[in-house]
């Protein structure tokens, strides 16, 4: 599976849950002169809420940045040889990085940022730990969160508003319930 | 996370300040025997328990009860019961330490009675609160081994506290004191000190990604050193030398493991308290040469007694460096933290002033340094400046972590 987790990667890219990571290799589908198109999208239908879309082509894609980006992701290119392209499409996210601030700098900047979350909104707090004392302040002011221990020094903690969070549960609920 | 209100590690912060004071203080009245090394004085037993039982032992049950959930994930066992614990060992020190200084046998007893069952409620509590816990790291193990050095550490007093009145330890007295003043800085305070500033060194200086193997291995040193003193102490090389190089070494892993994180940290600049935990560090290395010499039998009476109080010293700023960084977060996080994200607020180091800090810093230092090296030299008239300069420090420092602890928005 790849991994997002590489520094030169944007933040927001960084932070995505790899086991919400659908990957479309159609670089056999184009040398053989196959339209791949359909098999993207089918892809990208996979797509779990917040999940990211990986393609691996022989050329730039550049026309799916529009089509995805119009469906709200963002993407990253990495040109890894002449004939081989890969490109990460992920949810836009607010990313904090407080890795190099003081306690309690972090609490204080993360529940700035929470206050002007757009609605739906998800805020990913980057710290080397688990936030101890943000934890009960979230849920205080109606959020919920989710902590991935990434590595011994790197913690995400996702955070999305107490009803968005709920609605999405409700959702995938309704979806589970019709497969 | 469920840490205890600001009150539990609150009142032992104060008095533990108090403790301080007056063993800052109390240092500059016996500066006369200690001058001419006359360590087991009563005056002196009793100034050196203000700050071993009072300073540091009261600063680490409040700063554990705090830390500890934080660390681990497991709420203290029981709230009510450290509150107890604290009302009996505050009057247990006072007790005692009345009791030594005064050579007053009846004192003695009933605060070494008062303070044995505080430090047994302690030891009950915290022993709980640690096998609940699922996460059992470093800091698991530290403070798992410092406990039990805790233990060790009070029956030895005990014992010798018994001898004050039998004499029944006969000629193993030596034997027996020094076990107990190794077992109680090097088992006790410095193991705890290992475990909690594992989590807090790299936090304050915003050090990571750096190696943190030395840690394990001073662990495993001073508890294989401390642990072997206590069964040893009564046979030659296995009980003498052995132990102190175990110690030695685990002080120098120690030293490296602090080293790494100073080193790695993302912040050149130092804030009062990260200065003075780095002159308390420093301190800490000089103790190894002094013991080596203590160890070998060439130091003199002055040099032994002024090794004592390097490690003593080092110890003891190495816990005042960290009231700087924890009195002003837990004030913040209790009366600023809800407000955040509200409205603008002062960061942590808003709430004291950096430049008078400073001037604690440096006279804690500077006292500190001037003492030891007064009382290897046996200059009472260093000792005296020496302690008068301790004292202003801690004087600051208080007068400081007072005015932090009244600051609200």
């Amino acid at each position: 599976m790849v991994s997002p987790l590489v520094d030169s990667f944007p933040l927001a890219l960084q932070v995505v849950d790899p086991a919400l990571i659908v990957e479309a290799d159609v670089r056999e589908d184009l040398r053989a002169g196959r339209e791949p198109f359909q098999r993207i999208m089918a892809a990208r239908a996979e797509l779990p809420d917040g999940g990211t879309l990986v393609v691996r082509a022989i050329f730039e894609p550049a026309p799916l940045y529009r089509v995805l980006g119009k469906q709200g992701f963002l993407h990253h290119t990495e040109e890894l040889a002449a004939d081989d392209w890969r490109v990460w499409f992920y949810a836009d996210v607010v990313v904090l990085d407080v890795r190099d601030m003081d306690p309690p700098e972090p609490l204080a900047h993360t529940l700035a940022a929470l206050e002007s979350l757009p609605q739906h909104g998800t805020l990913v707090q980057v710290n080397v730990r688990v936030p101890q004392f943000l934890l009960p302040r979230l849920t205080e002011r109606g959020f919920t969160y989710e902590i991935r221990e990434i590595a011994p020094d790197r913690v995400h903690v996702v955070i999305r508003r107490a009803a968005d969070a709920a609605v999405t549960t409700s959702l995938n609920q309704e979806g589970h319930d019709h497969v | 996370m469920n840490a205890p209100p600001l009150r539990l590690p609150g009142e032992h912060f104060i008095a533990a300040l108090v403790f301080l004071l007056a063993g800052a203080f109390g240092v500059y009245r016996v500066a006369p025997a200690l001058a001419t090394g006359a360590y087991p004085a009563p005056v002196v037993v009793g100034i050196t328990h203000l700050f071993t039982l009072g300073w540091l032992t009261t600063s680490i049950m409040g700063a554990l009860y705090q830390f500890l959930p934080v660390a681990l994930g497991e709420s203290i066992a029981s709230e009510r019961a450290a509150h107890v614990t604290f009302a009996l060992y505050v009057s247990g020190v006072v007790l005692l330490v009345t009791g030594m200084y005064r050579a007053h046998n009846i004192l003695l007893m009933v605060g070494a009675t008062t303070l044995g069952v505080a430090i047994l409620i302690f030891l009950v509590n915290l022993g709980i609160t640690l096998r609940r816990a699922e996460r059992r790291d470093l800091t698991w193990w530290a403070i798992c081994a410092a406990l039990v050095f805790l233990g060790v550490t009070f029956v030895l007093g005990t014992a010798l506290g018994v001898n004050l009145r039998t004499g029944f330890m006969g000629g193993v007295r030596q034997l027996a004191l020094g076990t107990h003043l190794h077992v109680a800085l090097f088992g006790w305070v410095l193991l705890v000190i290992i475990g909690v500033s594992h989590r807090l060194l790299p936090m304050f200086l915003l050090s990571h990604g750096g190696r943190t193997h030395f840690a394990s291995y001073a662990v495993a040193l001073l508890a294989t050193g401390a642990g072997m003193l206590v069964v040893f102490h009564h046979l030659p090389i296995i009980g003498r030398e052995v132990p102190a190089l175990c110690l030695a070494a685990g002080l120098v892993a120690y030293l490296m493991q602090a080293r790494e994180f100073y080193r790695r940290r993302h912040r050149p600049a130092l804030d009062p308290g990260l200065r003075l935990a780095a002159m308390a560090l420093g301190l800490l290395a000089v103790a190894i040469p002094l013991g080596a010499l203590a160890v070998s039998g060439v130091a003199s009476l002055h040099v032994r007694v002024a090794y004592v109080m390097v490690a003593l010293m080092a110890c003891t700023l190495f816990v005042a460096a960290h009231y700087y960084k924890i009195v002003p977060f837990l004030v913040w996080n209790r009366h600023f933290g809800p407000l955040a994200g509200t409205r603008t607020l002062p960061r942590v180091g808003d709430l004291y002033s950096p430049r008078i800090a400073t001037v604690a810093v440096a006279s804690l230092t500077l006292g500190a340094v001037v003492l030891a090296a007064s009382v290897g030299a046996g200059s009472l008239a260093g000792v005296r400046v020496g302690a008068a300069v301790f004292a202003l420090g801690v004087l600051v420092e208080a007068v400081q972590m007072t005015a932090i602890a009244r600051r609200r928005p």
